[in-house]
């Protein structure tokens, strides 16, 4: 189903009966998995976790000669500094103070739009909603509407509110959604007459990954010859509304960008070419060979001769089963989980333990295909909520914790070894050199062998699904 | 000020709030919010490397407020997370930060913390809701908050430790408590604090710094038997004043941490003489003996910069990004030990009070520069960087886009500052001094030379 012609896309709750609270075994959650509909679940202790409108500030701010307003307090735009790190710093705050939350803050919208005009004379503004405005139910649109005819550029409400939905992935629904709504497709750009009709590239859809790993990627697709169109991360509004011409679209990651190529696909028939995530030496082949047989016998050929001497390479440089015998817990998101098990099956590893954030209609189908995990193994679906992975470690016994978060330091605690993966590539070949690389340097921290934690002994000792509760309504 | 802030520095008094209570080993935040508003603060600082020890990023309980909270009301939300907070987490007190949405829905957050205390358990709160201010804001109120929360609680709950415990054995040596030194804000906070704790010392007063020490929380209890509290700047006197209100613990406040041996001097001695007990003399002796020594080893290594003085000319026309407290500690060591002309100070953060307005804080800060303003908006603060007639920019990470433009160095001396971990660096005092004096000759020399 195409929500293109919908105002504001639902949440992933509400579309696809994701399910972000769970703590049992692998065999439990395919049971409640089951059927039309996903039964819903609630935490009673919870620890915060990054929301959609975090996702919305950083994937947007990453578009090329676009401004993203804030709207909101202050605080609401503070990981604004992290990306302010990373040279993006086109994002703004609306600044609320007590006073816009009782009189309404049309006024500041108005004045900030207007003057980021003037300013940096955007392609286009992101204006992204936060829970004061939603709460206040200010009228963004009309303020839109109006300056969008006044100024002449593309403005966007991205909704967004921080207490709609608990999973983050709704964030990058609701930015796809605007992206698709407004900008692809879309001539009404001032470089929209540029001669742009070469449909020869395809779109890589990215949402979450780090420079590090899609640079692990084009690497490759540049080596092969192979045209590609990266978004919404790292893009610009000229290659977002390109992505309507394009051959074919990959997702990096299915459960976050899915959404996206279906409606590609059915909006603009731009086909939606199935991929798995590029993560070890299996999938990488596949994901490869998979977008080198959509041009011609002869590219196919040269990705399979690129493979082979990649392969090649990378085997001489990693040490298969390194890691004999050495127990995983997996934390990470579930379409990837596939790979890392792959690939810390080959190093001769094994994942008997994992986290993810959510798990809905569509992913579900990933949790039968997990050959190597058996009925019992501990599952824990949760965005953050490291009480219940420390639970877990402190439980069952795992040497390594592989994270692709951060905040991974509790896990010590357990005697398991941290592996953050969040600053590495994880894709491609280079992402193979790194997570071996990763996991073969790690150990646990000087102090943390000295140190206390922060939870209750009698938490860890008691049963890891303690204050997951079924949600009554 | 601008209502529209480029790429804002002062978060919000949430984010203050969550910071300071990070930094106290004891106390455990509990905050009633959506799942993202305490990850923005935590995202904002990790920019900087300024990771805390305990209950950070996705550590810290929330009750990730959903709509039906905010539809009906997030109170009994917020009971059953303080309920289970104190079963999962190991803390010595609990401290629930309100935010935004339950500050608009109207959460009685206080009757949610008294249930609890009711009950035994040591829960205190801070109706800290981010639009009220901004960090400062958020250090002052939580600070404030803690003090009050802590005397009620010693009514109401009975702990195994007793809330104020006094060391019959310390009490000969006279305690005094920091205010106004904020953590993270103040990038090298712990140093800093360090090198207070390390003057004061050296005249005998012990220093209750609360956030640099293992047992912090139980220095807060103890700050009610200090014998004076030294306030930095604005943001550290409401707790002072809680703390002289309730416990008439008398306080001294000073524009800005000492920089430098005078200024470090001045900042004892005026210490000492609002001690006004018959001890005085005694610790003016010692005052003496350890200053004699200070001074000295501080000359000489200033000397030692003298000809890097000349050559890469120190004395330079100065700007200043930062806080008051920042700026005013800054702006007069360099214009004592380098004769340096302060061109433009920006400060960054704002009092939101009747009698500390900009006008009269420009009064107060005019002779330090030529020019004072206040923004935090990235855009407006380069564009003031650019018009000055500055050639080294003293400020934050932000302010490299203004330094590239003028083609001058930057030292970056005020948050936020980027990919660069701290821990133990200092630039107050007079161990402080040095580091500073390495920093600013440092960058001066590379630009010069490159």
């Amino acid at each position: 189903m195409s929500y293109i012609e919908e105002r504001k896309m639902v949440t992933r709750e509400k579309r696809l009966t994701s399910l972000s609270h769970f703590n049992g075994t692998l065999e439990q959650l395919l049971n409640e998995t089951e059927g039309n509909e996903i039964k819903q679940r609630i935490r009673t202790f919870m620890q915060t976790y990054e929301d959609e409108i975090i996702a919305a500030i950083r994937v947007l701010s990453s578009v090329k000669s676009s401004a993203v307003i804030v709207h909101g307090v202050a605080g609401c735009s503070a990981s604004a500094l992290a990306l302010a790190a990373k040279n993006q710093s086109n994002i703004f705050s609306t600044n609320l103070q007590e006073r816009d939350t009782i009189l309404g803050s049309d006024e500041k919208l108005r004045n900030a739009i207007t003057k980021i005009y003037y300013e940096l004379h955007p392609e286009v503004v992101f204006v992204i909603g936060s829970p004061v405005v939603a709460i206040n139910n200010d009228d963004i649109n009309s303020v839109i509407f109006e300056l969008e005819d006044e100024l002449g550029i593309k403005i966007i409400s991205i909704y967004t509110d921080g207490f709609k939905t608990k999973t983050k992935v709704t964030g990058y629904d609701i930015i796809l959604h605007g992206l698709l709504r407004n900008i692809v497709g879309k001539d009404d750009f001032d470089n929209a007459d540029e001669s742009e009709q070469n449909d020869d590239f395809i779109n890589i859809i990215s949402l979450s990954e780090n420079k590090r790993s899609i640079k692990s990627l084009t690497q490759t697709l540049d080596d092969l010859k192979i045209a590609y169109n990266i978004l919404p991360q790292f893009s610009s509004v000229k290659n977002i509304r390109k992505a309507s011409q394009a051959k074919a679209s990959v997702v990096l990651n299915a459960e976050e960008g899915e959404y996206f190529a279906q409606d590609l696909e059915t909006a603009f028939k731009v086909p939606y070419l199935k991929t798995p995530s590029p993560i070890g030496f299996q999938d990488t082949a596949d994901f490869i060979l998979k977008i080198a047989k959509l041009f011609d016998s002869k590219k196919e050929e040269e990705a399979i001769t690129y493979i082979q001497k990649r392969e090649e390479e990378i085997r001489n440089k990693v040490k298969l089963k390194q890691f004999e015998n050495k127990i995983f817990y997996y934390d990470g998101k579930l379409t990837l989980l596939p790979g890392f098990e792959k690939l810390l099956t080959t190093l001769g590893g094994k994942i008997s333990g994992f986290a993810i954030n959510f798990v809905d209609l569509d992913n579900r189908t990933i949790l039968s295909k997990l050959k190597s995990f058996g009925a019992l193994t501990p599952v824990i679906i949760g965005n953050g909520q490291n009480f219940e992975k420390a639970n877990a470690l402190a439980k069952n016994h795992y040497d390594y914790y592989l994270s692709l978060n951060s905040s991974v330091s509790f896990a010590a605690e357990a005697d398991t070894i941290p592996v953050s993966l969040s600053h590495l590539s994880i894709f491609g070949y280079e992402g193979i050199l790194d997570i071996f690389s990763a996991i073969s340097n790690a150990k646990i921290f000087e102090t943390q062998k000295v140190t206390s934690g922060i939870y209750k002994d009698s938490w860890l000792k008691k049963s890891g699904s303690w204050y997951v509760k079924n949600e009554t309504k | 000020m601008s209502d529209i802030l480029k790429l804002p520095r002062n978060g919000c008094a949430l984010h203050g709030a969550l910071q300071t209570v990070q930094k106290i080993q004891g106390l455990v935040p509990i905050v009633h919010a959506t799942g993202g508003c305490a990850i923005q603060n935590y995202l904002a600082n990790k920019a900087g490397n300024y990771y805390s020890p305990q209950f950070s990023g996705n550590d810290i309980p929330g009750t990730a407020i959903q709509e039906r909270h905010i539809i009906f009301g997030g109170a009994s939300r917020l009971r059953e997370q303080i309920k289970n907070a104190v079963k999962v987490t190991d803390g010595q007190v609990y401290i629930v930060l309100n935010s935004c949405p339950s500050a608009m829905v109207g959460d009685d957050v206080d009757a949610m913390c008294r249930e609890a205390q009711q009950q035994g358990e040591p829960v205190i709160d801070s109706l800290s809701a981010g639009f009220h201010g901004d960090v400062h804001y958020g250090y002052q109120k939580v600070l404030t908050d803690i003090i009050s929360g802590l005397e009620k609680l010693s009514a109401s709950v009975s702990t195994t430790t007793p809330l104020s415990q006094e060391d019959s054995s310390e009490k000969e040596i006279p305690v005094v408590n920091i205010f106004g030194i904020i953590p993270d804000k103040d990038i090298f906070f712990k140093g800093d604090l360090t090198e207070i704790t390390r003057l004061l010392n050296g005249v005998g007063i012990k220093a209750n710094t609360f956030f640099n020490s293992p047992d912090g929380l139980e220095q807060i209890k103890k700050a009610k038997d200090a014998s004076l509290s030294i306030v930095f700047g604005e943001w550290g006197k409401e707790p002072a004043q809680k703390l002289e209100e309730l416990y008439k613990v008398p306080f001294i406040q000073f524009d800005s941490a000492p920089l430098g041996f005078d200024n470090s001097k001045d900042f004892l001695h005026k210490v000492i003489e609002k001690f006004s007990c018959s001890e005085t003399e005694v610790y003016k002796k010692k005052a003496d003996d350890f200053l004699t020594e200070e001074e000295q080893k501080f000359n000489y290594h200033l000397d030692s910069v003298r000809e890097a003085y000349y050559e890469n000319h120190l004395g330079r026309r100065i700007a200043i990004v930062g806080d008051t407290t920042t700026a005013a500690k800054y702006s007069k060591f360099l214009q004592k030990y380098f004769g340096a002309q302060i061109d433009t100070i920006i400060i960054t953060d704002f009092f939101p009070t009747e009698t500390l307005t900009s006008e009269t804080r420009v009064e107060q800060l005019k002779s330090l520069a030529e020019n004072i303003y206040f923004s935090q908006d990235a855009t407006e603060i380069t564009k003031l960087l650019q018009s000055s007639d500055s050639d080294i920019i003293l400020g934050s990470s932000l302010e490299e886009d203004a330094a590239e433009k003028k083609s001058v160095p930057l030292l970056e001396i005020s948050y936020p500052v980027f990919n660069r971990l701290i821990l133990t660096k200092s630039h107050t005092g007079i161990s402080g001094a040095f580091s500073f004096i390495e920093d600013y000759a440092s960058v001066c020399q590379k630009q010069l030379q490159s």
